[in-house]
């Protein structure tokens, strides 16, 4: 599996932006930009998704107006039927796992228009839940679920977008946050480095006070070996953390599981734990064969 | 810090609904109250109306890596032990602001938000919680630079502390000297004792809170019993520490075997760093957007667990769990009382309950100092006069001029608002506004204009280097420690520099340069990539052709037109004439380059006192808050970048510190 | 052998002189340096003169009295590349203190140069029969060629060249 930037703890992106003094260019010669007239163009893609992290840049609102100012939107079937998918693209944000055969040749020609490719969610950065398929066989889920599974054209695994194409950034999170997907659009248009931090969701959740449910509760929670990034939304209501945003940086899984063990989880239970919607991550999906 | 407890100082008795009267009375005064109320299992700081918010009848228990609460049993308000929580986050907020930029017209002001919550009254300090709120005194108000919100916010609390009669399994105060006696720092102090209250005034502030309250004078009896209960309370610590060269045996045990092991259960989540009522590093960020089209930042907890806090230009240098887990311990333990005069630990048990796995801040220090492999002697506390002005504050600036030095190095040459004053090795923090700051170090000055040689190898140094005349920047300077050059007048001099450590030099060597009767002989060795590299090649030129000085250029990788030595600067420190064990060596490169000069000069018999290094880390705030510049037990903001090498030469040759 | 030969006759003396200012033959007594002096000359180059070439038998070690010389190794598809230069007295060839050695690199003066050249055969064949003095210039050659390592191994780092692709 090729590694992903953020899996191996680097979030350098690789846009090189000249910029001048709160210049807004995105990696994009001035001179150029100035011929063309125009803003950074950006393209919002789906490959096999439920379209929620799409929903979480329509659901910016406020910031959406000035997004839309600031870059001009060439490619977003979700929310525009004007489509150029020919780009190029400044910005190209991915969505979605490649998962089916079209997606192998869709997601070369997107990395070939795009300056930037950004991977967002759950999905495109690991997988996604439908990465499940992976741990067993293709053909006897799709013999129970569907009636003619004939009709069905898969891929026997769903991957995440970096290991078919390089992936400038990646945004985690089933769905992403808000906050980050705002970040990474600003500081790649101020050329500054965006604040996402690859730490563990502790971190975070101990900056907003909760209390931590292993530690008061006994309660499972993958926060430590989990990239913080969600503002803690599970145990901010007393759960565990499922893990969405994918393993931290350096996740220590062994020592986790161990802990999970402790606390009263059963091997099966640990190893569903990390199976879960980023389980083929390749820390979780590490983790989670060591509990076959 | 505890005080002697024989201490004759006036104790009064004062019933529940006295201390109802004393919160009621500091709520009038303008205070809001704060103190511990259960919330999701657990004790937490918040805001508080009156006693009845208070956990009566509530006690924890407390184990590695567990807390529950549950029924004391009894009506007593005070009987919980440290939580999840500590006072800092009321004090030193998770998250802050720290600059606001304003712009009017064509010029820049950067302010810093004022404080405008009303002041507080910690209600029910512990007395190790206590002696946390005075380690981080020392933090960020005692030091060279003031933490100006910090300060504004102290200042105004108000600390109702109390004693400690029931220390839990986890607690080891006694060990730290803090508890279970409150030490100095309270305004009032209470010790909750046979449904009573026994009252202590610690201040004048506090006085006045007490003055209207119905108080009577304790009876030797009862003075009797209270100093029976703090004894039996000092028995009963569920652990201990010893303290004593403990600095020393942390850093002579660097490569211990324990670190390896403690890092396969260590998951680096930083739960021990956050819930830590001294842990102080931090980082700041830009917190502008597009949409509210602001270019403010803020300061936010970060831990030395996260790998970002160990980034340097584009790098990082504690990779691993175990250099991770050694920093905070050896920081803890190890540092802090070379930087600090005090130990960051109070004993107040967090770290060790609110650890996912339960790693133990005691057992790991205690394996170390069993079997111990070594034992260096730590620096003392150096005192620095008090700067003024605020330091995270940048000033405007505005670039005169612009040189491009090499194809990816550029010299800014800024004119700073105001006299500037600098030395030779300081460095400056240039701000992007919208972009960040980096620590460039200040190469030299033409008129009144400040030269920065800056490299473009991240957001920041590139938005930098392309900044053209007449583009205004931001500037908070000049920090940290300078080349000795008077210490080394009428010595023979050798200058050691690597890539861009020359710029760091420049301003030393120019001074040198242009004084041959106070530097009889200064010899230069200067190594880059490549030719093309080679920065100031006219000004290495010129110094060739004075009579005092010698200039060596070697380059890594030579080009078809070079005739000059290919090579690495070791080989023309070696060449020629010996490495002279009597002269003076300044030495500034990359890390692995200064180590292998070290040992050159080393073999050859120079005594460490006769080095001194610049070193780069990543530098965030300049002024010892953020903790991110940490080597060993020097901030490199302040104590460094330029050092003696004797001072460092333990922790330097330490990969991961 | 085509430099400017000093010719031996009187030249011995400063043959000796200069053997006795060298780090090679440095803890040598007398009569062992008289030995040497007995198999080594002086010769001057000028600027871009190839010494020895990548490949052919190493025969004559020398030691760089003055100037600098590079070594230059020819890499296909990329042409010459200078990997070190040996400056004032270093040893420059090493290998051919060995048998049957082959230069493993070129060597061309980078600018005008000097050099105390060493009948190779000859100084073996000395080495050979007096291990004393075999030893010492082993022991020192090694240490030159232990430091050389050192800087090669510090230059393969790239250690300026981060964040650059």
């Amino acid at each position: 599996m090729t590694a992903s930037p953020l899996y191996s703890g680097t979030q350098v992106s690789r846009v090189e932006t000249p910029a001048a003094q709160g210049a807004t260019e995105l990696g994009v010669d001035p001179t150029e930009k100035d011929a063309r007239g125009g803003r950074p163009r950006l393209g919002v893609f789906k490959f096999a998704s439920c379209s929620g992290c799409q929903g979480v840049l329509l659901s910016c609102e406020d910031e959406l107006l000035a997004l839309a100012d600031a870059l001009e939107i060439l490619y977003f079937p979700e929310a525009s039927s004007h489509l150029q998918e020919e780009g190029p693209f400044d910005l190209a944000l991915v969505e979605g796992s490649i998962s089916a055969p079209e997606h192998l040749e869709q997601i070369q020609k997107i990395r070939a228009r795009s300056k930037t490719l950004v991977t967002i969610g759950a999905c495109a950065t690991s997988g996604g839940i439908q990465a499940l398929r992976n741990f067993g066989n293709l053909d006897d889920f799709v013999h129970r679920v569907y009636p003619r599974p004939e009709f069905i054209a898969a891929l026997a695994t769903s991957t995440a977008v970096a290991e078919h194409v390089k992936v400038d950034y990646e945004l985690r999170g089933c769905p992403i946050s808000k906050r980050q997907l705002l970040e990474l659009i600003t500081a790649i248009l101020l050329g500054r480095r965006p604040e996402i931090r690859n730490e563990s969701l502790c971190l975070g959740c101990k900056r907003y006070g909760y209390v931590c449910v292993t530690v008061a509760h006994g309660l499972p929670c993958l926060g430590p070996v989990t990239m913080n990034g969600c503002g803690a939304l599970c145990p901010s209501v007393g759960r565990g953390c499922y893990g969405c945003f994918g393993p931290k940086e350096g996740a220590n899984t062994e020592a986790m599981a161990q802990r999970m063990l402790q606390l009263g989880m059963s091997k099966d239970d640990v190893r569903n734990a990390f199976r879960f919607i980023t389980g083929y991550a390749q820390a979780f999906r590490e983790e989670s064969a060591r509990h076959e | 810090m505890t005080a002697p407890e024989s201490s004759a100082a006036p104790l009064y008795r004062l019933e529940e609904a006295g201390l109802a009267l004393l919160l009621e009375g500091l709520r009038r005064d303008g205070y809001r109250l704060v103190g511990p109320v259960v919330r999701d299992g657990a004790i937490r700081l918040q805001r508080i109306e009156g006693i009845s918010d208070l956990p009566r009848g509530f006690v924890d228990e407390q184990a590695p890596g567990t807390y529950r609460l549950r029924s004391s049993g009894n009506g007593r308000l005070f009987a919980c032990r440290p939580g999840p929580q500590s006072w800092k986050r009321h004090l030193f907020p998770p998250r802050e602001p720290v600059v606001q930029l304003k712009r009017h017209g064509d010029s820049l002001e950067w302010r810093r938000p004022v404080v405008e919550d009303p002041p507080m009254a910690f209600i029910g300090v512990l007395p190790c919680d206590l002696a946390a709120i005075r380690i981080q005194d020392r933090v960020w108000m005692e030091g060279p630079f003031q933490e100006t919100r910090y300060v504004a916010r102290r200042r105004n609390t108000f600390i109702v502390a109390v004693n400690c009669l029931e220390p839990g399994q986890l607690c080891f105060c006694a060990s730290m000297g803090t508890g279970p006696k409150a030490g100095q720092g309270f305004d009032v102090c209470l010790t909750e004792l046979d449904g009573a209250f026994f009252l202590e005034v610690g201040s004048e502030r506090g006085e006045a809170a007490v003055a209207s309250l119905p108080l009577r004078e304790a009876s030797e009896e009862e003075r009797r019993r209270l100093q029976e209960s703090l004894k039996q309370a000092r028995l009963r610590m569920g652990r201990t520490l010893e303290t004593r060269g403990l600095g020393g045996t942390l850093f002579g045990n660097i490569e211990h075997p324990r670190w390896e092991e403690v890092a396969k259960r260590c998951l680096t989540c930083g739960n021990c760093t956050h819930v830590c009522p001294t842990c102080f590093c931090l980082n700041v960020r830009e917190t502008g957007t597009l949409a509210d089209g602001r270019q403010d930042r803020e300061r936010f907890w970060d831990s030395c667990f996260s790998l970002d806090h160990s980034m340097i230009h584009g790098g990082y240098f504690r990779h691993t769990p175990k250099q991770r887990y050694r920093q905070w311990l050896t920081h803890k333990l190890g540092a802090w009382p070379s930087q600090f005069g005090t130990v960051g630990c109070t004993g107040c048990g967090r770290c060790i309950a609110w650890c996912p796995v339960g790693i133990d801040i005691t057992e790991e220090a205690t394996a170390i100092r069993k079997t111990s492999r070594g034992h260096v002697r730590m620096p003392q506390p150096r005192s620095a006069p008090v700067r003024a002005g605020d330091p995270l504050v940048p000033t405007p600036a505005q670039v005169k001029g612009v040189r491009q030095e090499t194809p990816d190095t550029t010299t800014l040459w800024v004119e700073p608002t105001g006299p500037f004053h600098w030395k030779p090795g300081q460095f400056n923090m240039l701000s992007i506004p919208g972009v960040g700051d980096v620590p460039i170090s200040i190469s030299g000055q033409e008129g009144s204009g400040i030269l920065h040689t800056i490299r473009a190898v991240g957001k920041v140094t590139r938005a930098l280097t392309s900044l053209q005349p007449g583009a205004l920047l931001g500037i908070r300077g000049p920090f940290g420690t300078s080349w000795p050059l008077r210490a080394v007048r009428g010595r023979i001099v050798t200058v050691v520099a690597g890539g861009i450590g020359l710029a760091p030099l420049r301003g030393a060597i120019r001074v040198m340069a242009a004084h041959p009767r106070h530097y009889p002989w200064v010899r230069l060795i200067y190594g880059a990539r490549t030719p093309a590299d080679l920065l100031y090649p006219e000004e290495l030129e010129l110094w060739r052709q004075l009579l005092h000085m010698e200039v060596e250029v070697t380059v890594d990788r030579a080009t078809p037109d070079w005739t000059g030595n290919v090579g690495v600067v070791t080989k023309l420190l070696r060449a020629g004439r010996k490495v002279r064990p009597d002269g003076v060596y300044l030495v500034c490169g990359p890390e692995i380059m200064m180590m292998v000069v070290l040992e050159e000069l080393r073999a050859a018999g120079v005594p460490e006192e006769h080095i001194y290094l610049s070193l780069e880390r990543n530098m965030k705030c300049g002024a010892g808050f953020c903790g991110r510049c940490q080597k060993g037990p020097f901030f490199l903001c302040k104590d460094g970048p330029v050092f003696r090498y004797d001072r460092i030469s333990f922790v330097f040759r330490h990969a991961g510190l | 052998m085509t430099g400017n030969e000093t010719p031996l006759a009187g030249g011995n003396a400063r043959v000796l002189e200069e053997l006795r200012r060298i780090p090679l033959t440095q803890d040598l007594g007398k009569s062992r340096l008289q030995r040497m002096a007995e198999v080594a000359r002086i010769e001057d180059y000028d600027a871009g003169k190839v010494l020895f070439r990548q490949g052919e038998p190493a025969d004559h070690p020398r030691v760089v009295l003055s100037g600098l010389v590079s070594l230059v190794v020819n890499v296909p598809h990329k042409g010459e590349i200078v990997v070190a230069t040996v400056s004032e007295g270093e040893l420059l060839g090493w290998s051919a203190l060995l048998p049957n050695h082959r230069w493993s690199s070129s060597a061309r003066t980078a600018r005008a140069t000097r050099c105390l050249v060493f009948d190779g055969p000859a100084l073996r064949e000395l080495m050979e029969l007096d291990h004393e003095l075999g030893y010492q210039i082993l022991r020192v050659a090694f240490e030159i060629a232990a430091s050389r390592l050192g800087d090669q191994f510090l230059q393969a780092l790239d250690m300026f060249g981060y964040d650059r692709s």
